[in-house]
């Protein structure tokens, strides 16, 4: 056990002893690799673990917990999209304490008849730009141990989109382990089915995946759930990655940087001539 | 038979009345070319313009009015904003960003609007068919 | 029992490439995929498992039913399925295949679109050497060596392969070369016999349950542990989509090119869509519902009708959840 691990199990100990939370959201060992759990009781927080391999954004769960006070476990991406719910008006800042844990680049997930054998730090994690949260209650410094990384060659930049496309198997894993996916009726679920339907795979998957990053164009807090959770590998943070380019480049704005900055299309201003 | 781009043109109300008068002007513009007319050009959900391309389109036009001649310039802006991401988006996944325009058309500009989509028709002649459609489908 | 030789089996491949369709496990991208393959060398046999189930090739993921044109009222039923010859299937999926059989075939109204393509597939399969972690296929004695859907079970032992015959289509395929074969010989039995029996003491010292326990799942249903599991659920539907078994479809009828045509494709348990109906009504609205339906379905009441359980324990979904949701606990808790 390192010693981030101990300073974030006294502090979630400390705020479930006092109430502070209901429950706290973290992470544990199931085999080899990690998953999110749910701690509610001081006696659990053994349970809690913080290494590289805690890639799940665990403010996907803020919105269902919406009615009760949690403590989050939070990376400086999850710290990100806790800052966009909040300016989205899905969850209630007074109603979260977030604990940040630095972070210094997660692993790609072990996918089912993998042949890579090494880690491998995840691509998104090489375009990382805040290693700590911006909104804090609580920090954890020197979380995780730096990853070694057998693979010091970047992602490869060029591919075939379409292809990479035609592998999705619409499993909507992406959605739905994104945060800022919210939408009780999603659009590219088959709820509008003029737009996407559910089964017309593969015919609508490039509607189906643009749509989506239209939908998370400067908003997307580059986490890369969607990324590691696709069964079938599609490097979508890197598409998301250069819509927010787009919008770094025209308004100077990167999304859930903090908590007073408007998105530019909140605040969309008439102006220039043609 | 020879391949003729197939060119979809998403006109809001007031340049729709610009492509009429192309019209009754006696300007001809070729009929692969299909207008949808929408009130304003910033409602068009740029979800629908990707799924024109998926539909077949080989290039989308947005025709808008120009900025200086509105009362309130945001609404072109706002389509501007949102064409010119899309370029982007396109741009990423490997299809030719010019396969997505936006013209600034005013109700009495049938003569432009007709020069201009018969230059982007020949652009888009040479770039070819896009059949996003069919690549999708065909097993990898 | 028969012996296949490194380099009959080579020869063998080669002669069915030259014939018949050839779906073999082809590495790409780090990965392992079902591919059509045009000649013997790009299959590999070197894999774990593939990381999707062969299931698309019996259920696509999207088919035509049949089309219909208004004008010349003709209504054309495409009826798919080239024959072929699924080679290097593990044990698991192919019993998959089995659980498919008994649910789609099922008369009197067996499903025509599977039955066409089952027809026309053989499935050779290649017994695990090494079994995954996440594999528990000893539970539901869908493997490692032998499972219990395929025409063909190939072993991998020293030099070659054991070949044994399970179905007529199977034996007709041994027969066509049968020059290739020769009969196993004690030393090759010896060490089938050792394989098994280490590979089936490996697995069960992972997990052993009881059956008749399990199907009871239904019937002795604790609320409790299913909502503490469902909490970590954020229902993306990837664990059915990357199932063998799952074989749920939904039909979805539109006008395209002056037809009518009904397709069919893969539905999953998992979206809210898949009860929900027309007034809006939901019987399954909430997630622990929808959480509980998938395990008591394929461990309770697919059992209970079809006698065979719907899961064959390949270890995708345990390994592809995005949030570790674990079939394992439960098959552990009443097992």
């Amino acid at each position: 056990m390192s010693r981030a691990e101990e300073e974030l199990r006294s502090i979630v100990r400390k705020l479930l002893e006092r109430k502070d939370v209901e429950l706290v959201l973290g992470y544990e060992y199931y085999g080899r690799s990690v998953r999110p759990c749910f701690v509610s009781k001081p006696e659990e927080v053994e349970r809690l673990v913080w290494n590289s391999d805690c890639w799940f954004n665990l403010a996907t769960y803020l919105r269902s917990l919406r009615s009760r006070r949690v403590g989050i476990v939070a990376k400086g991406c999850d710290g990100r999209s806790i800052v966009e719910l909040v300016k989205e008006n899905q969850v209630d800042r007074g109603s979260i304490v977030v604990i940040a844990v630095e972070c210094n680049g997660v692993f790609k997930p072990f996918k089912y008849g993998s042949t890579h054998v090494g880690r491998r730090l995840a691509d998104y994690c090489r375009r990382c730009v805040t290693r700590v949260s911006p909104v804090a209650d609580y920090l954890v410094k020197k979380g995780g141990q730096a990853p070694e990384d057998e693979n010091t060659v970047a992602g490869d930049n060029a591919s075939d989109w379409l292809s990479l496309f035609r592998k999705c198997l619409k499993c909507m894993a992406c959605v739905k382990a994104c945060p800022l996916c919210y939408c009780t009726e999603c659009s590219i679920e088959g709820f509008k089915p003029d737009l996407v339907h559910r089964l017309r795979v593969p015919q609508e998957l490039f509607t189906f995946h643009l749509t989506r990053a239209l939908h998370m164009a400067g908003r997307c807090v580059e986490c890369g759930a969607c990324e590691s959770a696709c069964p079938v590998e599609i490097p979508l943070t890197r598409l998301y990655h250069e819509l927010n380019e787009w919008f770094r480049e025209n308004y100077g704005y990167a999304p859930g940087m903090s908590l007073s900055e408007a998105p530019p299309p909140l605040v969309f201003k008439e102006g220039g001539e043609d | 038979m020879s391949w003729k781009p197939r060119v979809i043109v998403f006109t809001c109300w007031c340049s729709s009345s610009g492509v009429d008068q192309a019209g009754f002007e006696g300007f001809t513009y070729p009929p692969n070319v299909l207008t949808v007319r929408v009130p304003c050009s910033a409602v068009i959900n740029p979800s629908l313009i990707v799924k024109a391309f998926e539909k077949g389109a080989d290039a989308v036009l947005v025709t808008a009015c120009r900025p200086s001649e509105l009362r309130r310039v945001a609404p072109s802006r706002v389509t501007e904003a949102r064409v010119s991401l899309l370029r982007r988006l396109l741009r990423t996944i490997g299809v030719e960003e010019d396969r997505l325009r936006i013209l600034w058309i005013s109700s009495n500009e049938g003569s432009l609007f007709s020069r201009e989509v018969s230059r982007i028709l020949g652009e888009v002649e040479r770039l070819g068919p896009l059949n996003i459609g069919g690549s999708m489908v065909e097993q990898g | 029992m028969l012996f296949l030789d490194e380099d009959g089996f080579k020869r063998l491949l080669e002669q069915l490439v030259s014939n018949i369709r050839v779906i073999a496990p082809v590495e790409t991208d780090g990965y392992f995929e079902f591919k059509t393959i045009k000649h013997g060398g790009e299959a590999s046999l070197d894999y774990s498992n593939t990381r999707l189930p062969p299931k698309r090739f019996f259920l696509p993921q999207r088919e035509v039913v049949f089309k219909h044109d208004p004008k010349t009222r003709a209504l054309h039923e495409p009826m798919g399925g080239l024959e072929a010859v699924l080679l290097g299937v593990r044990p698991c999926d192919a019993s998959a295949l089995n659980i498919f059989d008994s649910v789609l075939l099922k008369p009197p109204n067996p499903d025509p679109f599977y039955e066409s393509r089952r027809r026309s597939i053989t499935v050779v399969s290649l017994s695990c050497a090494k079994p995954r972690e996440e594999c528990f296929c000893n539970v539901f004695e869908a493997g490692p060596i032998r499972g219990s859907g395929e025409d063909i079970t190939l072993t991998r032992i020293t030099g070659g392969f054991l070949v044994e015959a399970r179905s007529r289509r199977g034996q007709s395929l041994v027969e066509v070369s049968a020059s290739l074969f020769e009969e196993a010989g004690p030393e090759h039995l010896e060490e089938y016999g050792e394989l098994t029996c280490r590979l089936t003491r490996e697995m069960n010292s992972r997990i052993e349950i009881s059956r008749e326990r399990l199907v009871r799942l239904e019937a002795t249903l604790d609320e409790g542990f299913f909502q503490q599991a469902a909490q970590r659920c954020v229902e993306c539907s990837l664990c059915s989509f990357t199932c063998p078994v799952c074989y749920c479809f939904d039909t979805e009828d539109y006008f395209e090119k002056n037809a009518y045509v009904r397709t069919k494709g893969w539905d999953t348990c998992a979206s809210t869509l898949f009860t929900r109906m027309a007034s809006g009504l939901d019987p399954r609205v909430s997630r622990v519902d929808r959480f509980c339906h998938r395990f008591c379905h394929k461990l309770s009441r697919i059992p209970m009708a079809f006698n065979s359980f719907g899961c064959v324990g390949c270890g995708r979904c345990v390994s592809l959840c995005p949030v570790g949701v674990d079939i394992r606990e439960v098959l552990k808790r009443w097992g």
